[in-house]
């Protein structure tokens, strides 16, 4: 019996990561800066989008891709201040490229400045899909622990920055945002952390400032 | 990551791969999982195990080749290899570390056999 060998030496998510390069690339010809969002549940995604948006109102346009495993509250909070589509996966417990390009499709508005990616609440999956983004945030509240980074290694190492939100709580729980800075830097060297509240304002102008500057770096300087 | 999804994904890749080799049938696959790709080799293992019941792939054996993470330190510059997840410099401690290698799935090889006359390649 005759046997052969063929050499193969091919990236099995090849393809995938070809997409998101696409995806990207048309979103920074068109100006427009993209943001993933991730977080554990109830860490304040769709709060920090709300005040983004309401504090941009008539500054900055944008629009956000929203993901839930079910319902669409989260486009129901956010329809007052901005151009929404929520995308239900199902069951499924990441975003995966092909359902944002869909909902991107329905959104159909033209020169957008940001795009927002509200992930699925999870800390795990998220990490390992590129959704054509520039920027991969990665948000942790204050209740949820400051040791945290170090045991999401692939989702830290892949974040181009970190928001500690609900600091406005700091006084009530155990969490050093010294300590969760330094573990974060640990995994990711020189990563941005922004601690902020959405509840009294603390650190909104420097998150928003943060944004513009991405844009600019990002996606105004590239094209 | 998604074992499922990505088997799937492997599948088309090796039909791919086989296809311009008639009358054959692909006895080995040899796969490379690095440690920072997020996908678990034995979870893998199973999904392959069910996405190929009743398929021309059922009786391939998957061999899981365990890749390391190589990383190089931009503190020291000392280059290194760890099978765990590890994203520190051993040397000189520094988190300013370049992954090199080890964040990836990738399909090394294919070993087909012809087809004996009395088999089929349905």
């Amino acid at each position: 019996m005759t046997t052969r060998v063929i050499t193969v030496e091919r990236n099995v998510l090849s393809e995938v990561r070809a997409s998101a390069e696409d995806f990207r690339r048309l979103r920074t010809a068109e100006g427009t800066l993209v943001v993933n969002l991730v977080s554990s549940p109830g860490a304040g995604k769709t709060s920090l989008l709300q005040e983004t948006a309401r504090l941009w109102a008539g500054k900055h346009r944008s629009a956000v891709l929203v993901g839930d495993l079910a319902t669409d509250r989260d486009a129901q909070r956010l329809a007052p201040f901005v151009d929404v589509v929520q995308m239900t996966t199902g069951g499924a417990c990441h975003l995966e490229l092909p359902l944002v390009e869909r909902a991107f499709e329905r959104l159909a508005v033209q020169g957008l400045e940001f795009l927002f990616i509200e992930n699925v609440g999870n800390l795990v999956c998220p990490a390992a899909h590129d959704l054509g983004e520039h920027l991969r945030v990665v948000l942790l509240s204050t209740t949820e622990g400051d040791d945290k980074p170090g045991k999401y290694p692939k989702m830290f190492r892949s974040s181009s920055a970190l928001v500690i939100s609900k600091t406005d709580l700091l006084a009530h729980v155990p969490f050093s945002l010294k300590n969760a800075a330094d573990d974060a830097h640990l995994i990711c060297p020189d990563l941005p952390v922004l601690p902020l509240s959405t509840v009294n304002g603390s650190g909104l102008a420097a998150w928003c400032r943060f944004l513009e500057l991405e844009r600019e770096r990002r996606v105004l300087g590239a094209s | 990551m998604h074992e499922y999804s990505l088997v799937r994904g492997l599948l088309l890749q090796m039909h791919e791969a086989a296809a311009p080799h008639q009358d054959t049938i692909v006895d080995e696959v040899v796969v490379a999982i690095g440690p920072l790709s997020g996908v678990e080799p034995m979870l893998v293992a199973i999904a392959f195990e069910n996405l190929t019941l009743g398929t021309p792939y059922s009786t391939t054996r998957l061999v899981i080749e365990q890749t390391p993470l190589e990383l190089s330190c931009l503190t020291c510059e000392c280059a290194f290899e760890t099978l765990e997840v590890a994203l520190a410099c051993p040397s000189c401690k520094s988190a300013r570390t370049r992954v090199i290698q080890g964040d990836e799935v990738v399909l090394r090889q294919l070993v087909l056999r012809e087809l004996q006359p009395e088999e089929s390649a349905s």
